[in-house]
């Protein structure tokens, strides 16, 4: 077995042993099987499009809600515990602390939307509606990665920093920046572009990946590439119309950037520090 | 054979304060080595640097050879520890904790013969944040026991332990030691590491300020004794004489008529010698010898 394992396994023991844990991971649950209850009332014939739709607002709060929660703390609250010097007195590396949390934390972040998605599309399917294969996966697949994201994200602030406190305020932050404002920017973002005559009236396909580069913007448009292709609720970003980049594949890339660029980023200061 | 501890001129900075200033050590496989110190000589943040938690500012440390920083785990594999503030891990049983020590070892076997070492036993199901102070002491003193360590790293190990306790503790030390065990504990508290240890290091203010074994230090501190003479007629020509006396270091002429002495062991009755060659009578004769205790205190205090 090796070293990273043995930290995840502890960590999911704990995770799954502790009240607030399993309080959290049932609710996640809760949430996307009780969407799957109730779209069925008000549509007939319901899809995961459908699905998608009816859900798309909560679990755009969720999901990030759910990745940071479980990150922030991990190697600080570990830290100021103690914790962490005792897991070291053993032979692991300081990767193996950051990699164990990851996974450990991945894993329980991808088991819960998964059990309460795939419960949700039974109560999707069953009796009167059909879910396709392939877009339950891409549904599945996108929100996972959407949670990784903002895990990774928690799991490198409770690596760069050195106290609870510091962790807390940082986590709200970015809470904050990328779930509260960072989708609203656009109006900012065209006026400011107007201003410095960067743009007319629309903004530029540049600008728009650079604003779209933010976890959540690229879940949706994730999201509105293979799952609900028929509505064009993020604008210009859609369409086979637009260029490659603003398309559904390098959206998925880029998510996955947003787990490996924070972990590594994370794991590289986190290195350097005495306990 | 490299040495189980091989420290080159350790120092750690804290911006302008230094915790640790140029240590070396060298602790031989098989020893039983007592490191002791007050609070916040930096005991503690030298086996954390051999355990790589701090970095050391210059200097380099090893464990059976291996750089404690460049290879840290590597040097950890060897190693049982019972580091100093550290936490349990929530959610865990007792049972659990001895099992992330098995596999983060790679040993097998039943976790029960660990916690049975320690005797807590019958608490191996219950989770290890409810144990008492001594309880948690005595598990992860059970984890440092996993896997057999080469070197076994005790920082403090005794706190929160109650006498018997801290006896059984000692007896385990000096078991693992017969199986073939380096130790490395520190400790404040003399009689601890007097129990136990071959050789003794104390650090004060960041130094190592002696290194010796106890037997060296005792005699140290016992060659050196005080007498305490009671007379009736003392004059300050007989202080004088006494003074003149090879291997006397100290004479004191008390108010009430008593003369304190301190001199090498060996010289007691030159002493008396003298006194009786100028006619003093001697009422009465005590003697005073410093104890381990003294010897501490002296190198604890004396560099302030």
């Amino acid at each position: 077995m090796t070293r990273w394992s043995t930290i995840a396994q502890k960590d999911i023991r704990g995770l799954v042993g502790s009240r607030t844990g399993k309080t959290g991971i049932g609710l996640v649950v809760l949430v996307f099987l009780f969407s799957g209850y109730l779209v069925p009332t008000t549509t007939s014939n319901p899809t995961m499009t459908d699905y998608d739709s009816f859900a798309r607002g909560i679990v755009l709060f969720l999901v990030p809600l759910f990745g940071l929660l479980l990150g922030y703390r991990a190697v600080v609250g570990e830290r100021a515990t103690g914790r962490l010097t005792l897991t070291l007195s053993f032979p692991h590396s300081r990767a193996d602390i950051v990699i164990g949390k990851f996974v450990g934390r991945g894993l329980t972040l991808s088991t819960a939307l998964s059990v309460g998605i795939l419960g949700g599309a039974v109560l999707i399917e069953y009796p009167f509606g059909s879910v396709t294969v392939e877009t339950l996966l891409s549904y599945l697949f996108a929100t996972v990665l959407f949670g990784l994201a903002f895990l990774a994200i928690g799991i490198a602030l409770s690596a760069l920093t050195t106290s609870l406190r510091q962790a807390t305020v940082l986590t709200f932050g970015v809470f904050f920046l990328f779930v509260v404002a960072w989708p609203q920017l656009t109006g900012f973002l065209l006026q400011g572009l107007e201003y410095l005559n960067l743009a007319n009236n629309t903004l530029p396909d540049w600008a728009v990946f650079v604003h779209g580069a933010e976890p959540s913007m690229l879940y949706q448009r994730v999201l509105d590439s293979y799952v609900s292709p028929n509505k064009l609720t993020s604008g210009a970003a859609l369409g086979s119309v637009g260029p490659w980049y603003l398309q559904g594949g390098p959206a998925v890339l880029l998510l996955a950037g947003w787990i490996i660029t924070p972990t590594v980023t994370g794991y590289l200061q986190f290195r350097r520090t005495d306990i | 054979m490299p040495p189980a501890i091989e420290i080159h001129d350790a120092t750690k900075r804290y911006g302008s304060f230094t915790a640790v200033d140029r240590v070396n050590l060298e602790v031989e496989q098989g020893e039983v080595f007592g490191f002791l110190g007050h609070n916040g000589a930096g005991k503690s943040t030298m086996i954390n640097m051999l355990l790589d938690h701090v970095r050391p500012t210059t200097g380099n440390l090893k464990v059976f050879g291996a750089d404690c920083q460049k290879n840290s785990v590597r040097a950890r594999k060897r190693m049982g520890v019972l580091p100093d503030g550290y936490g349990v891990y929530s959610g865990l049983t007792g049972r659990q904790h001895i099992q992330f020590a098995m596999e983060s070892k790679d040993v097998d076997g039943d976790p029960l013969a660990f916690l049975d070492r320690v005797g807590i036993t019958e608490a191996a199901d219950r989770a290890a944040e409810e144990y008492s102070k001594g309880m948690t002491q005595r598990m992860v003193f059970a984890m440092a026991l996993v896997g057999e360590p080469d070197l076994l790293v005790l920082d403090e190990p005794t706190s929160g332990l109650d006498p018997a306790g801290a006896r059984s503790m000692r007896e385990t030390i000096r078991e693992e030691n017969e199986r073939g065990a380096t130790v490395f504990f520190s400790s404040h508290i003399l009689e601890q590491i007097e129990a136990v240890a071959d050789r003794v290091g104390i650090m004060h203010q960041g130094k190592l300020t002696a290194v010796d074994t106890i037997g060296g230090l005792r005699e140290m501190a016992s060659s050196e004794t005080k007498l305490l003479i009671s007379t009736n007629n003392l004059c300050d020509s007989v202080v004088n004489a006494v003074e003149t006396v090879d291997g006397v270091e100290n004479v004191v002429h008390t108010d009430d008529g008593q003369l304190a002495v301190t001199c090498t062991k060996q010289v007691k009755i030159d002493v008396l010698l003298t006194l009786d060659k100028h006619n003093v009578t001697v009422l009465d004769l005590t003697t005073e010898e410093p104890s381990l205790e003294d010897l501490f205190v002296e190198y604890t205090w004396r560099s302030e």
